[in-house]
Formats: C-alpha cells, sequence, structure tokens
C-alpha cells in the first residue's frame, strides 16, 4: 500500500496526550509513537497472552509459596 | 481508566505459580485499560530481578505504568491503619484467649507495628487512580478499604 500524510490539527488536550505517549512508547518520531499507541490500544487477547507467556516463569519464589503467600510474608502479615 | 495492580499478581506472572493461570485471566480481561504500580510495588517485585532495568522491560511488556512520583495522601491511610491496629488481635492456639504478644528480651509489648504495612500505600495509590485493584489478596483490601473495588 502507497504511504499517505494524514494532517493531525494539535490543540491543547491533543498535544498533552501526544507528549504522554511520547514518554510511554519512546517513538523515534510522531509517526512511530502514534503506530504504537494505537498497536497497543488494539492489541488482541490472544496477542497479549503471548506477552505474558513470554515474561512468565521468568523468577523463581521459594520452595512451597506462592505469590500471595510470598507477598503477605514480605509485608509482615504472616 | 487506570487499575493498579498488585505485587501478588504480579509475581504470580513472572514466577508462573500456582495462581498464574488465574492471574493471566484477570490480566487478559483488563488488558484495554491502563495498568499502573507504585514504587512499593515495583520494589516488592524488584526483589527477584537481578536489576531494575530488567523488571522494567517485562512491565514494558505487559503495559504495566510505574507511577514513580507517588505522594501518600494521610488522611486516606492513617483513619484505616487506626482501625487496623484496633482490630488486630492475638488469640493463644492453646487456650483460645486473646493474648499479647511480648518481646522475649525485655518483656515489651509487641501488639503495635512500628511500620505501616505497604497495602495501605498501595490502596490509598489505587483511591487516587480511579479506585481499581488487582489483587489476589482480595479479603484483606477488602475488609480495610470499602472505597476501592476489587476487580475479579
Amino acid at each position: 500500500m502507497m504511504n499517505k500524510i494524514i494532517a493531525f490539527r494539535l490543540n491543547p488536550k491533543r498535544a498533552a496526550l501526544l507528549k504522554k505517549a511520547q514518554k510511554k512508547f519512546k517513538g523515534k518520531n510522531i509517526s512511530q509513537i502514534i503506530e504504537k499507541a494505537l498497536e497497543n490500544l488494539l492489541l488482541s487477547d490472544e496477542e497479549f497472552e503471548k506477552r505474558i507467556e513470554e515474561v512468565a516463569g521468568s523468577i523463581t519464589l521459594p520452595k512451597g509459596h506462592d505469590a500471595l503467600k510470598e507477598i503477605r510474608q514480605i509485608r509482615g502479615r504472616e | 481508566m487506570k487499575i493498579v495492580l498488585d505485587s501478588s499478581i504480579l509475581l504470580s506472572i513472572f514466577s508462573r505459580d500456582t495462581l498464574y493461570e488465574s492471574s493471566k485471566s484477570l490480566l487478559i480481561k483488563y488488558h484495554n485499560q491502563q495498568f499502573i504500580i507504585n514504587s512499593f510495588i515495583f520494589l516488592e517485585v524488584r526483589m527477584f530481578f537481578s536489576s531494575d532495568d530488567e523488571l522494567l522491560r517485562k512491565l514494558q511488556k505487559l503495559d504495566v505504568e510505574y507511577e514513580k512520583n507517588y505522594i501518600p495522601n494521610s488522611s486516606f491511610i492513617i483513619p484505616k491503619w487506626r482501625t487496623y491496629l484496633k482490630n488486630k488481635q492475638y488469640f493463644c492456639p492453646v487456650c483460645g484467649r486473646e493474648t499479647t504478644p511480648i518481646c522475649s528480651h525485655c518483656n515489651s509489648d509487641l501488639r503495635f507495628r512500628q511500620r505501616i504495612l505497604s497495602d495501605f500505600f498501595i490502596a490509598d495509590f489505587a483511591f487516587q487512580n480511579g479506585g481499581q485493584l488487582l489483587t489476589h489478596d482480595r479479603g484483606f483490601f477488602r475488609n480495610y478499604f470499602s472505597e476501592i473495588t476489587i476487580l475479579e
């Protein structure tokens, strides 16, 4: 598909949102930031599940502990 | 809408523990909203990673925003902390009577905690950000923070 340029009128609200998106998505230019923000917004459940699977199992809790037991112990409630 | 992710959810995902499937379902259910954490949650989870960067990369994968500039609201936290201390009772497992923990060195009464639990800062953070929290510790948060919605 041919690349097209679209106009995006900046008002104070959009400028503030764009600044926030720039901080969050760290794109090289405005096009990339908008692309990342849209991708993120429209990320499907399957794609998000894939991301979860990618980070799952990267740490080990003490033997016999699940996350809840571990957190209660860290917080001194157990 | 923002949703605060408690450490119990993040640790469960990162460790793939017995609560993993439930944590995963909750994250998928709400992933179109903005997940956020504060420095208390970050530090609790960070204990299991070798560097800040490593954890930040994983949080970014899950689209979790790390809010570093959280300022506790004392007027929210202190009344609840007082209620917690008032309700905190110790019972002897043998005779069943209410008792008081005593220091084995100086015999001082240890009934009152010296530090405020991070749960109170997390609930306050959730309250400041729209009042929605994802946690596995539902009972505790429901008991003390009726203003917060515990998502299921």
